[in-house]
């Protein structure tokens, strides 16, 4: 039992890591309805930012300049690339991500090379005892500040202009063309935001347990999106439940993998899209998304 | 044409190769109610897509001409800008954000005003359709037909407008709903706003107007005061569904005619 409360906690830290991510896809598409690629070279670009500068700056300003950094990259993406092709169909849009993506990763990967980089964080392997649980500081950190960060967006998100602002862009871009709002600030504001939450997630997909930031973290990012298709691309709660239920799911997966040994190895790592698959089979808009409706 | 209001001179828009508008020409004076008559397709949607610089959602662009407001041009501006300069539409089909409460939707209405005096257009928006401070926390979506209609008004009136372009506000309502629409487009008009009416139902729209316009196939054929239009047999027939043999003699007795026709 213990075991399994162990299990059960380390996967709704790290799911709630899946959901800084998630939430970042879904700002995304709700304010330009496009699927973001390329999310994964902004959380790599974050974590880089933050592990180059950590020696020379100290851990918490490396952290906001990894933050600032990513946000930044975000917005010039959108700046530069994406908004250039405003009005081309959507799929089209998604396909440029995935070339802004190659791109790049392949410039962070080539500066990273085979290092494996610390982003020099207070935690440490230190870990707390509750009794039989086992709970690493990092994991209690991811846990905190995703939930505060993700409490801070959704406020926004509700009481703010810039929510108001997103919200109807989300809803129709060109109703909300036509009360004033500034459809590039939004769309440029959602990759900003996208990529300072991204940053985060990066921060705490490489500390401990894991030995750092590498070339491969942006694959683990990858594990976000099923988060945020099963949760439904457009809804931030359904990014949160979605991160969540990954996290579990793989946490839970690669927990028992010695009581699953006859399905083979690396069950954790594909157990998130068998979550994903079985969802959309039975709810295929994911669990909180918005149905497609036509009028016939 | 004067400089003064919204005045549209020889616009001409296109959808890639079809032309929808042709040199269109119109004028909004200060403080009137204006409307465009005109049949589906005629292109009165298209127009007012191009006065508040929508056109580029639908794949349309201006091919010529100008849209000034007091003389300063809007036809370069984003549609932000050109709400910010005092121009704000109504869309067809009221588009109210549905899944946003109605206290949102109003909020959203108000960003493109200038920031000041949004209590006041909140209260002067609450006054004209008390049922939208009822509902304030319910979901648009969840509003009638009309209320969604008044809705619409309302969050573009949140900007402020000096101009409101109204594009079908009594598409798909009940007589007595469009009749109360109208009263407050009436209202709106009253209290400083001028109005440019794009209406199906040309009976409503001229008798709100002071002035009026029929497109056809995207073009003026005709413009005049709407008292006069109304009185014209061409428009009873084909507008107002008046078939009576005394149409004809009605528009002949019309006194000081002032009825201009397209000589394009």
């Amino acid at each position: 039992m213990s075991t399994f409360a162990e299990i059960l906690l380390n996967g709704l830290s790290l799911g709630s890591v899946y959901a800084l991510i998630a939430l970042g896809f879904v700002v995304i598409f709700r304010a330009t309805e496009v699927v973001n690629f390329a999310h994964a070279s902004l959380l790599l670009a974050g974590g880089y930012v933050t592990a180059v500068l950590h020696d020379d700056i100290g851990f918490w300003p490396a952290l906001l300049a990894g933050i600032a950094g990513a946000a930044l990259v975000g917005a010039a993406v959108e700046f530069l690339v994406m908004r250039r092709y405003r009005g081309t169909d959507h799929s089209v849009l998604a396909i440029v991500t995935i070339g802004v993506d190659i791109l790049l990763t392949t410039e962070l990967t080539r500066r990273i090379g085979t290092d494996v980089l610390t982003l020099g964080d207070p935690w440490g392997d230190a870990v707390l005892r509750l009794g039989p649980i086992s709970l690493a500081h990092t994991r209690i950190a991811a846990f905190v500040a995703a939930a505060l960060l993700i409490t801070a967006f959704l406020l926004a998100f509700r009481y703010t202009s810039w929510g108001v602002a997103m919200r109807a862009a989300a809803e129709s871009a060109e109703t909300a063309a036509l009360m004033g709002v500034r459809l590039g600030r939004v769309s440029m504001g959602a990759w900003a935001v996208a990529g300072g939450l991204a940053a985060v997630a990066a921060l705490f997909l490489t500390v401990f347990p894991t030995p750092g930031l590498e070339r491969a973290t942006s694959l683990a990012a990858l594990k976000a999106f099923p988060a945020a298709i099963l949760g439904g691309l457009d809804s931030t709660t359904g990014a949160l439940v979605g991160g969540l239920l990954v996290g579990v799911t793989e946490s839970l997966a690669t927990g028992y993998q010695s009581d699953l040994t006859f399905l083979g190895r690396g069950l954790g790592d594909l157990a998130p899209y068998l979550v994903m698959v079985a969802i959309l089979l039975i709810r295929p808009a994911g669990l909180f998304g918005t149905k497609e409706l036509a009028r016939v | 044409m004067s400089g003064a209001g919204l005045v549209v001179r020889d616009l001409s828009v296109g959808y890639g190769p079809v032309r929808a508008l042709r040199r269109v020409s119109l004028e909004v004076p200060e403080g009137a109610v204006v409307t465009v008559l005109g049949a589906n397709g005629a292109g009165k949607s298209t127009l007012l897509r191009a006065i508040s610089r929508t056109l580029s959602f639908h794949g349309g662009a201006v091919t010529g001409g100008t849209v000034t407001l007091d003389g300063r041009r809007l036809d370069r501006l984003s549609p932000d800008r050109v709400v910010a300069a005092g121009v704000c539409q109504v869309p067809e089909g009221r588009r109210v954000f549905a899944r946003m409460k109605v206290a949102d939707n109003l909020r959203a209405g108000a960003l493109g005003g200038s920031g000041s005096g949004r209590s006041a257009a909140l209260a002067r928006v609450h006054e004209l359709f008390p049922v939208l401070a009822e509902r304030a926390g319910q979901r648009a979506g969840l509003l009638s037909g009309g209320e969604q209609q008044m809705l619409a008004v309302a969050r573009a009136l949140m900007a402020t407008p000096r101009v409101l372009l109204l594009d079908e506000p009594s598409l798909g309502l009940a007589p007595l709903m469009a009749r109360r629409i109208a009263d407050t487009v009436r209202e709106i008009n009253t209290q400083g706003t001028s109005v440019l009416l794009v209406e199906q139902n040309a009976a409503l729209a001229l008798r709100l107007a002071t002035r009026a316009y029929v497109l056809e196939v995207g073009e003026v054929t005709l413009s005049g005061p709407a008292a006069e239009l109304s009185a014209s047999d061409e428009v009873r027939r084909r507008y107002l569904g008046v078939v009576d043999e005394d149409a004809a003699a009605d528009a002949e007795q019309a006194t000081d005619r002032t009825l201009t026709r397209w000589e394009g």
